[in-house]
Order: structure tokens, then C-alpha cells, then sequence
């Protein structure tokens, strides 16, 4: 509302503006062009008499720019004679009532096109203590970590701590070096070679360098069956333009996982282009039958994602924010389509009130626990599990 | 002199300023120019050692050796061709291993190109326009940046 | 909210420039003064809400409200708070946005004291001005809206890039941006007389203030620019014909000539339509310049991005305006009232030679700038055109006017008497030969060509100081005497003479440094010494340290001559933490008006570092002549002649020689 009335204040100046010299010059005397050339020439001739003066010139120079500058004078005054006298109209008038309705029109329209009024400003003071999760300011916790790191440089387990922390608020050099720390500490594990290679994969803008493909391929000496490595390798062959390895990679990547990840959108495009790239006709693979696969879901439907989970950062990192924000709305929505005209287990209803509440809609999120409780009113079981999750995510029934 | 000649000489030392200009201009243009090449366009048409060029690619992993003082070498490559190069000074800060990278300097015998010149990129997004038109034509570079 | 209202105070200036564009010319073909007077008001409050926009944007930079994607994307909440400002414009849209503020600033100054020009002037002027405006804020608005939001807001930004994160990088563009868009009062001005189809001597005094101006701040900037590449690029030059310092070169050079031919204009009511021409031509070399650097046609650390849409609506702009003008000036010119001819030897014949090879220096940069793009374009070859053409032909064509600028202030006007002229520089020449021959003895003969450079320099600082010592009569008449005519020299003649002082002080600084720099470059490890320029540089260890967003590992130098210390000196490499990126800083320490400059490069694999020293001699007189030379312009601006044109106020009796 503030914001509203205030935008009313603006428009009201900037009318104002336009319109008061339109309603209060009523004619007041307008000099001809050629007075203001009369006065610059009569301050010629000044001058030319002050430098004949101080000997600047001599009296003959002086003389023949005398007469030239004369000969203008003369005709710029012949000019001022003959200058028509201003015309009044009633133009202004309407020029007025035109600017009272096209100023606030025009910046009305292009503003609601443009802008976005429902948005708060977010200052990093307001924001710090609610994005947290425990309610605490990460910045603080991270300067408390350093603090520690500092005195105790070989605490392996404290570097595998803080690492994942650089890489959440964006810091990936500093992530690099930490998981570099407590791998050397600790010695090598899938989860920190992972991170590892997450990590350079950031510090580089999205690029799986050499460095980052060494990290996984040693993570899936640890694990064979990890995702992320496997999906940031054939990120890599994609990147390096070996689009049939990559096709290939990518082929067996989506038979293996489960198709209801986040990822999978973002897999089988890069599975596209690979096969595009190699000259291979674009054909998706039989996706392996999930675990809990509903029967009503076909199974290649493109799956609904639980909210940016740590994996969907990873696959949107790829995305710039507007494409990730988009791409996570349309996930929750189309979840929440298919939930409202199919219908769907307990933990799909869950996993819907879970996205919007991480994506701040809370009402949204109480309409679907309402109607996750309809939905299942002859279930007592899922009835209480859904009551319970809901409480747990702190939304009012 | 008249008006008319008055006239007409000031138009004619204009012209002869425009002629000096446009000689000079034209002369500097087919002499000081400095073409660009990859690795591929020196495998494909060898130019003569005593020409300068600009060579660009990226740097091949695994190359960079810093030799006695500041003398560094390096390969080139646009993943189907190399050319090795030397250059001695500082090399500049986003230098890297698999990298682009712009070189100027002239070809030396046996096929060393002796760089006086070297430009990495600005920042960490950017790639030297030319070196990413030519490594997308051996495919090598797709466009990352989302900034 | 405060970013919406940013946002909304943005839309409402655009709706107003539209106004501005529409109602004053109306009025003026009328003849209707109330539609005329809508000119200024509207004006101001373009200034306003531009103005409220750009707090807006600052006010969430300062607080880090990531919330908006620019925010986000140029910016981190550990940055020092002077970083975060200038975070502001360290960004496409961020600059656009001052380019617009700038912008709508001149439109307000021209209101606010635009009152001694005749009231159909004002109104078409402001009336383009309006045009300008709503070109740029439209695009703005539609292409690189600095107000984009982001919810939720992420929780920390990408930061600024690091080679932004300088303070030269504070004062750069607003200070180019001054010139650039100052320039386009100028325009204004050509535009609107076009319109009107009149135009004669008062018209050059009413634009030469802002001209002026935007000289200064051009000139200023470019400066700037320059010592900002020399410092933080770390390779210790100061000019590399790199195509974005064209763009901003190429309206310096035009705007130079323009500023003399509106002289001529004034005073002898000639070149009227050359000067139409220059002024129009100034300001689409200015936008050519924001063409080349915003729409990602050239790589380089301006091009913030490269979105082509962005690009095809500048060509569109600049197309428009740059071919609107042109039509307007084919079509009006013609029927403008033709000035009178003169003698080749006279005060308008020298400038008439200055702005002669100005032009042509200034095309010739123009086709070295382009013609990589034109010839990749129709034939795809690459090629880069680098400093060895612009030596060959910039400093053929620029040398006659710099040879000739000191007879121009000793000529008079209409007709001269050239003899009489080369009698009084009789004493300069001897003094500049004189000058000549104590470098060459004291440098041990030195490269001729440097020698030369020298004595040019000398020839113009001081030919520069001859003209004011003939104007007070030095030696002639009593001291006394003299310091009584120095008060009463009208300001535009002090202006002259420092503003051709200046350049020669630069040229003096271009020829040392290029002739005598000493450059060494090596591997050093602790302890070891390396000489240049007879000081003593030891490297004494590196460390690391840490500052509020890069981590940095410093080496100390001690510096010395003849074993008597003169301080540490302490490059560093830093590697920004939030993109990861690596930068040199150069340690700079002068002495007197020389430098010497130490960067260091990587660690060696035997131990070490490569550490690259110069020796700057007089490094520092290329930009300092820069500076002398805006204060000339400076002097000239306070000139009172500049002021008269009101017909209430045109008593004033004002004494104004050139």
C-alpha cells in the first residue's frame, strides 16, 4: 500500500511538472531569436574595443571588425524588427489534458509489465538470520570455523565440515581448498571427491576441467554406483564436444536412475544434444522402473522435484537463475496437476507441501495439505502421516 | 585572389590532407596488419618465418615448462594441431593449462613460434573472441558462460 | 520496496522524456511560448526520477539486497563498502543507468541556465534532448533493466570482477561518461538549429560552454582510463590502441576540433556548417564508442556481456540518430546562410588547419578500429591492427597540427602576417633548440627521433608561455605593468595557453617514456638484487596475507641508491575468492615525476619468482598534461564572454581577446 501511495506521489509531480507551465505562462513577452544575436554582437564590439585598448590589435585591425561585426548587427536588428509576435492558441490546453492522462497511463502499463511490485526488498541485515537453517548467520558461523581453522589446521573432520558450507554461500575457491584439506586429512571418500569435484566444477563457471574429472573419476573408484560422478562425467564429454561417448554415458546414466530426480530433465536434454552433436537420431531410453513407481505415472514422464534439494542445485548450477527458478516452478506445478486430477500417495502429497514451502507459498502449501487430508480421508495411516508432516514443516491446518 | 580561388584553394589543401591521409592509411593497412591463425591454418598454409602473426588456441595440458630464467615453453593446440612456442617475460595472470590463449611473435625455423606477446583472457568468462571461433569450428569450445 | 520505486521512478522518466520529445518542438513550430516552456520542467524532473532510480540501485548494492539479480550478479557482502559503489556501474546495465542519469543531468543544466538562449533554441534543443533520453531509458527498460528481481533471494553474490574492484575503476566512466554524453548537448544543438534552419555567431557561443564541459570531463576521463590500464593491467603501458580506448578517443579528437571551429563560428561568422557537421559527428562517435563497447562486437573487459539483442538495439539507436542527423543536415545545410571566406594566413586559417588534420587523425583511427570488424565481417579473415599501424599513421597526421598549434594564439585574426609571427618565435625556436641540445649532451645522443620529441615539446610549452609573455608585454614594459595586464587577460587567453601547455607536457612524457624506459625482467630469489635505472631493488621474502574478499602473497622489495634506502616496495598477487580469479597488483613508487613500477609474476619450479621492473622516466607528465589541459578548458569555461547572449544582460562590458 505504501509503495502504491508513493507511486501515486511521483506521478502526481511528474504532471505537475508538465502541466503547471502550460496553465501558468499565460503569454508572457517572448524575446526574438534575434535580440539574443544583437546582444552577443554588441559584446563583440565591446571586445574590440577593449583589445584596441591594451594594444592587442592596431587601430586598423580594430576598425575592419568593427565594420564587420557592424554589418551583422545590423541585419540581426532588421531580423528582431521583423520577428512576428508570439501566436496564442488553445493547444495547450489540450497538450495539458494529454499529459494528464498519458504520463501516469504509459508509466501504469510499462510499470506492471516490468516491474514487480510484490517483491520486498531484501537487504543482506533482513535476510542473513532467516535463510539460515538453524537461525543462526552462516556468515558468522563461517568466521567462527576460520577462526578455529586457523589455530587447528590439521582437524580434518572440522575442513570436511565447513567445505560443503563455502560451496552453499557460493565461495568455491575457498570450498576447493577445504575439501583438498580434508581429503588429505582424512583420506579419500566418495563424498569428498565428490565435493572436490563439485567444487572446481563452480570455481570454474560451470566447466568440468581436468582436475574436477580426476576427483570423480576417483569417487567412483569408491563408489561405482554414485550419481553425481557419473553425471558430471558425461557433463564433461559433452563439454569436450565427444558427443557418442557422451550419448552413450548419458544413455546409461538414465537407465539407472531413478526417473523421479531432479536431474533427469536436465539429463536428457544434455542426452539430446549429445546425440544431435553425434549425428545420432534423437531416441530417449526405457527409463529403469523406479522404486514406488505409481501405476497411473507413465513411466517416462518427466518426474516432480522435491524443492532444490542439494543434487538440484547441482543440476541447475548449470542454468542461469531465471531458467533454475522457472524450472523448479514448472517441476512443482505440473506435480501439483497431476496430483489434483490423478491423484497420488501420502508421500507425493508430502513431498508437495515440502516444494512449496521452501518456495515461500505458504498458502499454497495449506491448501495442498487440505487436500492431501481429503484426498486420503479413508486412510487413517496416511492421514496422520500427512497431519504429522505437515506439523514438521510448520504448516497450519 | 577572388573569392572563387580562395575558395578553391582551401578545398584543394583539404584534398591533398585527404590524399596524404588515405595513403597513409592504405600503405599501414597492407603492412602493419597482423593476421590470426590457429594451429590448423599453419599445418594447412605455412607462412613465411619472417611474418608476424597472432597464433591462438588453447594451451595443451601438461606443456607448460619454465625453462632457464624467465623463458617459458608452451604448446598451442586446437585439439588437431600443435605448435610449440617459447617466450621469456612474465606471463600474464589467467595463464592456465587448458586455457585459451593468444600468442603474437613470428614462426622460428623448425617450426617454433617465438612469441614476443602473449594475452589470456580477461576474467574468468572470457575467451578471446578469435580463439573461440576457431575451436568452435574443431568443435572443441561450447558456450559456458551465463553472465 | 525501495528497489520498486527505483523501478517505477525509471518508467516515469521514460514517460516524461516523452513528453520532453513531443510538446517544446511542437510549440516552436507554433510559435506557442507555453508549449515551449514545457522544456524545462520536464526536463528537471527527468533529472529527478533518473536520479531517484539511480539512489534506488546504489541504496540495494549498498546493502547487498541480492534480491536483485544485478545485485547478485556484481556484488558480495564482503566487498569494502567503496566497492560496493561502484559495483553500481561496474555492470552493463548499472552504467547504462549513469549513462542515463548523465544524460538527463546536461538536459537539466541546459534548462536551469540555458535563460540568455532565444526560447525556440532552448525548446528544440531540450526537445532532442528528450529524444536521446527516451532511446536510451526504452532501452534500458527493455533490454538491461538493472531492477530484474530474484526471489528468493539467493545468499551470496557472485561479487564484482576483480580487476572492477579499483578505485581508478570509481572515477573512470563517470568521468567518461560526462564527456561522451556531454557531447550530446552539442548535438542537441546542431539538431535544433538544423530544425530551425538558422544559425549564425551567437549560436557557437551558446554551445561552447558545453562543449566545453564535456572536453574537459572527456579528456579527464580518458586520462584516468589510461593510469587505470597502467596500474591494475599490470604490464606497465599506458596506451594500447585497443579499440575500446578508440571509442573514447576518436570523440576527444573531433570534440577537440569542434571546440576551435565554434571559435572561428563566433568570431568571424564562418565554418558554420563544418561546425554543425563536427558537432553531430562528435556525438555519433560517442555513441559509435558505447556501440563498440556495450554490444559485445569487440571482447575486452568492458563488454560485461554479450547479448545480441542488446547489441541490435544500440545499432538501432545509433542508426537512428547518427542517420536522422545526416538526413536533417543533407537536407537544411544547404539553405543555412553561408559565412564568409579568409586568408589562409590568418588567426581561422590556423584553426582551420588544426581541425583539418585533427579530422583526418581522427579517421584514421577510426578505420584501424573498424576494419578488423568490417573485414571479418565480409570475408571472415582475421586480422588485429595493433599500435604499429596507428604510429604510422595517427602520428604523421597529428604532428603538423602540433607543429603549427603555437603560431595559431600569435596570429590575428582575418589576416595575419606570418613574418611578423616567426619573428617573435625567433626567441622559442632558440630556446627549443637550446633545450634540444642539452638532452642530447645530457642522455649521451639518445635516438634522434626522441631528441626531436623533445624539442617539439619544448617548441609547444614553451611557445604556450611566449603567447601569454607577448600578451603582457613581459620585459617590454614595467613588471609592474605586466602584472596588472596578466590580471586583466581575459581568462579564454589563459585558458589557451595552459590547454597547449598541457599537450606539450604530454607529448614530453610520451617521448621520455618511450625512449628511456628501462625494462628487466628476471628470476630472483630471496635476497638477490637487481638494478634499474641506477636503483637498487632487493628482494627481501613473500608472504601472505589476507584482505576483505582476496587472499594475496606479497613480495617485499627494498629500493636503494647508492646503498642510501629509499623504502619497500610490495607487489602482490591476489586471488579473489569468490570467482577464483587471479590479478597482479603492481607496486608503484615515483620519484619525482619518473616511476619505477614492480610486478611480480609466478612462482618459478627452482624457487623464485619472475619479477618484471621498470624505469618510468617522466612517466607521470602524460597524464598530468591531461590534467593541465582540462584546467585550460577549465579557465576557458569561467570565461565571462561565455555567459553574455541574454539581451537584459548584454551591458556588461567584457574584455575577451583570443
Amino acid at each position: 500500500m505504501v509503495l502504491w501511495t508513493l507511486i501515486a506521489v511521483m506521478t502526481v509531480v511528474a504532471v505537475v511538472a508538465v502541466i503547471v507551465p502550460l496553465v501558468l505562462q499565460s503569454g508572457k513577452k517572448l524575446t526574438p531569436a534575434a535580440a539574443h544575436d544583437v546582444a552577443v554582437y554588441k559584446d563583440q564590439l565591446d571586445e574590440v574595443s577593449r583589445d584596441l585598448d591594451s594594444g592587442l590589435i592596431n587601430s586598423a585591425e580594430a576598425e575592419a571588425t568593427r565594420a564587420e561585426i557592424a554589418r551583422r548587427l545590423l541585419r540581426a536588428s532588421e531580423a528582431e524588427e521583423k520577428a512576428q509576435p508570439p501566436k496564442r492558441s488553445r493547444m495547450p490546453w489540450a497538450a495539458a489534458a494529454a499529459a494528464i492522462v498519458l504520463v501516469p497511463v504509459i508509466s501504469v502499463a510499462l510499470y506492471l509489465a516490468v516491474g514487480s511490485p510484490g517483491i520486498p526488498d531484501q537487504p543482506l541485515s533482513a535476510r542473513a538470520p532467516a535463510t539460515s537453517p538453524h537461525g543462526g548467520d552462516v556468515a558468522r558461523l563461517l568466521e567462527g570455523a576460520e577462526a578455529y581453522l586457523k589455530d587447528n589446521p590439521s582437524d580434518g573432520t572440522a575442513w570436511s565440515l565447513v567445505a560443503p558450507v563455502y560451496l552453499r554461500v557460493n565461495r568455491p575457491s575457498d570450498a576447493v581448498t577445504a575439501f583438498g584439506k580434508a581429503i588429505e586429512l582424512l583420506g579419500s571418500n566418495a563424498k569428498l571427491q565428490i565435493g572436490l569435484g563439485e567444487s572446481i566444477v563452480a570455481r570454474e563457471g560451470g566447466k568440468v576441467v581436468e582436475d574436477a574429472k580426476a576427483a570423480f573419476r576417483r569417487a567412483l573408484e569408491h563408489a561405482p554406483d554414485a550419481v553425481e560422478p557419473r553425471f558430471f562425467l558425461a557433463v564433461a564429454l559433452n563439454q569436450e564436444g565427444s558427443f557418442k561417448e557422451a550419448a552413450a554415458a548419458w544413455e546409461e546414466f538414465l537407465k539407472t536412475t531413478d526417473p523421479r530426480e531432479a536431474w533427469v530433465r536436465f539429463a536428457r536434454s544434455e542426452l539430446e544434444k549429445a546425440q544431435k552433436g553425434a549425428g545420432l537420431p534423437v531416441k530417449m531410453p526405457e527409463v529403469a522402473a523406479a522404486p514406488q513407481a505409481q501405476p497411473q505415472q507413465p513411466a517416462a514422464e518427466a518426474p516432480a522435484a522435491p524443492g532444490p534439494s542439494a543434487d538440484d542445485v547441482a543440476a541447475a548450477r548449470e542454468m542461469n537463475t531465471e531458467d533454475r527458478q522457472s524450472m523448479i516452478n514448472d517441476m512443482v506445478a505440473r506435480l501439483a496437476e497431476r496430483l489434483e486430477t490423478d491423484g497420488g500417495s501420502a508421500d507425493e502429497w508430502i513431498r508437495l507441501m515440502n516444494a512449496y514451502m521452501v518456495l515461500g507459498k505458504k498458502d499454497e502449501a495449506r491448501q495442498a495439505a487440505a487436500k492431501a487430508i481429503a484426498a486420503h480421508g479413508g486412510d487413517a495411516a496416511a492421514r496422520a502421516r500427512i497431519e504429522q508432516a505437515a506439523g514438521g514443516l510448520g504448516i497450519p491446518l | 585572389m577572388t573569392r572563387k580561388q580562395r575558395r578553391l584553394s582551401l578545398i584543394g589543401i583539404a584534398g591533398v590532407v585527404v590524399a596524404c591521409a588515405v595513403g597513409l592509411i592504405l600503405y599501414a593497412l597492407t603492412d602493419q596488419i597482423v593476421f590470426f591463425q590457429s594451429p590448423t591454418d599453419i599445418a594447412e598454409h605455412p607462412v613465411p618465418p619472417q611474418q608476424r602473426i597472432r597464433l591462438g588456441g588453447l594451451v595443451k595440458e601438461g606443456t607448460v615448462v619454465r625453462g632457464q630464467g624467465t623463458t617459458v615453453t608452451f604448446t598451442v593446440t586446437d585439439t588437431a594441431n600443435d605448435v610449440p612456442v617459447t617466450f621469456t617475460g612474465i606471463l600474464p595472470d589467467l595463464f592456465r593449462e587448458g586455457q585459451g590463449v593468444v600468442v603474437e611473435g613470428m614462426l622460428a625455423a623448425g617450426g617454433t613460434f617465438a612469441a614476443d606477446t602473449v594475452l589470456a583472457k580477461h576474467d574468468e568468462n572470457y575467451m578471446p573472441k578469435e580463439v573461440a571461433d576457431s575451436l568452435k569450428k574443431q568443435g572443441v569450445w561450447r558456450d559456458t558462460e551465463t553472465n | 520496496m525501495i528497489a520498486e520505486l527505483g523501478h517505477y521512478a525509471l518508467v516515469l522518466a521514460f514517460a516524461l522524456s516523452l513528453i520532453q520529445s513531443v510538446l517544446p518542438i511542437w510549440g516552436s513550430q507554433r510559435g506557442d511560448p507555453r508549449l515551449m516552456a514545457v522544456a524545462s520542467p520536464a526536463a528537471a524532473a527527468q533529472f529527478l526520477f533518473v536520479g531517484l532510480a539511480f539512489a534506488a540501485l546504489t541504496q540495494a548494492f549498498v546493502q547487498s539486497d541480492f534480491s536483485l539479480e544485478l545485485v547478485w550478479a556484481n556484488s558480495h557482502s564482503t566487498q569494502p563498502l567503496i566497492y560496493k559503489f561502484t559495483s553500481v556501474w561496474g555492470n552493463h546495465e548499472g552504467s547504462m543507468l549513469l549513462w542515463a542519469l548523465i544524460l538527463a543531468f546536461f538536459g537539466a543544466l541546459v534548462a536551469a541556465f540555458g535563460h540568455n538562449m532565444p526560447a525556440t533554441l532552448k525548446a528544440n534543443v531540450l526537445a532532442v534532448q528528450g529524444w536521446i533520453a527516451a532511446a536510451f531509458l526504452l532501452f534500458i527498460l527493455t533490454t538491461s533493466n538493472p531492477f530484474a528481481r530474484i526471489f528468493p533471494a539467493p545468499m551470496e553474490g557472485q561479487d564484482l570482477n576483480p580487476i572492477l574492484q579499483d578505485i581508478g575503476l570509481a572515477v573512470h566512466p563517470p568521468l567518461l561518461y560526462l564527456g561522451y554524453v556531454g557531447f550530446s548537448i552539442a548535438f542537441a544543438f546542431a539538431a535544433a538549429s538544423l530544425i530551425e534552419g538558422r544559425i549564425d555567431a551567437a549560436w557557437a557561443r551558446w554551445v561552447r560552454p558545453w562543449v566545453l564541459i564535456a572536453w574537459i570531463f572527456l579528456t579527464l576521463g580518458i586520462a584516468m582510463g589510461s593510469y587505470w590500464a597502467y596500474y591494475e593491467l599490470g604490464w606497465g603501458g599506458w596506451w594500447f590502441w585497443d579499440p575500446v580506448e578508440n571509442a573514447s578517443f576518436m570523440p576527444w579528437l573531433t570534440g577537440s576540433a569542434l571546440l576551435h571551429s565554434a571559435i572561428v563560428m563566433e568570431k568571424r561568422d564562418a565554418l558554420k556548417v563544418w561546425t554543425i557537421l563536427l558537432a553531430i559527428l562528435t556525438f555519433s562517435l560517442s555513441l559509435l564508442g558505447t556501440f563498440l563497447v556495450r554490444s559485445g562486437v569487440l571482447t575486452s573487459v568492458h563488454s560485461f556481456a554479450s547479448d545480441p539483442t542488446r547489441g541490435v538495439f544500440i545499432l538501432l539507436i545509433l542508426a537512428t540518430f547518427i542517420g536522422g542527423a545526416f538526413a536533417l543536415f543533407a537536407w537544411r545545410a544547404p539553405s543555412l546562410r553561408r559565412g564568409g571566406l579568409f586568408a589562409p594566413i590568418s588567426r581561422e586559417g590556423a584553426l582551420v588547419f588544426n581541425n583539418l588534420f585533427l579530422t583526418a587523425a581522427c579517421a584514421a583511427v577510426l578505420i584501424g578500429t573498424l576494419y578488423p570488424l568490417a573485414l571479418e565481417a565480409t570475408t571472415g579473415e582475421k586480422i588485429s591492427v595493433g599500435a604499429p599501424f596507428f604510429n604510422m599513421t595517427f602520428g604523421p597526421l597529428i604532428l603538423p597540427a602540433l607543429i603549427v598549434m603555437p603560431f595559431g594564439p600569435f596570429l590575428a585574426w582575418k589576416r595575419g602576417d606570418i613574418l611578423a609571427v616567426a619573428q617573435r618565435l625567433a626567441v622559442v625556436l632558440g630556446l627549443v633548440i637550446l633545450t634540444a641540445l642539452i638532452t642530447a649532451w645530457a642522455m649521451d645522443g639518445g635516438p634522434l627521433l626522441a631528441i626531436l620529441g623533445i624539442a617539439l615539446a619544448a617548441w609547444m610549452m614553451i611557445g604556450a608561455i611566449a603567447d601569454i609573455a607577448s600578451r603582457i608585454k613581459l620585459f617590454r614594459v614595467p613588471a609592474g605593468n605586466s602584472l596588472r595586464r596578466a590580471v586583466g587577460l581575459p581568462r579564454s587567453a589563459w585558458g589557451t595557453a595552459f590547454a597547449h601547455f598541457g599537450v606539450g607536457v604530454t607529448v614530453l612524457g610520451i617521448v621520455t617514456t618511450s625512449a628511456w624506459q628501462l625494462e628487466n625482467i628476471r628470476v630472483m630469489k630471496e635476497g638477490e638484487t637487481a638494478t634499474i635505472g641506477g636503483y637498487e631493488a632487493t628482494f627481501l621474502g613473500s608472504e601472505g596475507r589476507a584482505g576483505p574478499n582476496y587472499r594475496e602473497i606479497a613480495a617485499r622489495f627494498r629500493i636503494a641508491r647508492d646503498g642510501r634506502e629509499l623504502g619497500v616496495m610490495t607487489p602482490s598477487k591476489r586471488v579473489y575468492t569468490a570467482r577464483g580469479m587471479p590479478t597482479s597488483e603492481a607496486a608503484i613508487r615515483s620519484i619525482g615525476f619518473s616511476q619505477i613500477y614492480l610486478a611480480i609474476g609466478d612462482e618459478m619450479n627452482a624457487g623464485g619468482v619472475a619479477v618484471r621492473l621498470y624505469w618510468k622516466p617522466l612517466v607521470l607528465l602524460v597524464w598530468l598534461g591531461c590534467v593541465v589541459m582540462a584546467f585550460g578548458g577549465l579557465l576557458s569555461l569561467s570565461d565571462r564572454r561565455l555567459r553574455v547572449g541574454a539581451p537584459t544582460r548584454a551591458r556588461r562590458t567584457v574584455a575577451a581577446a583570443e
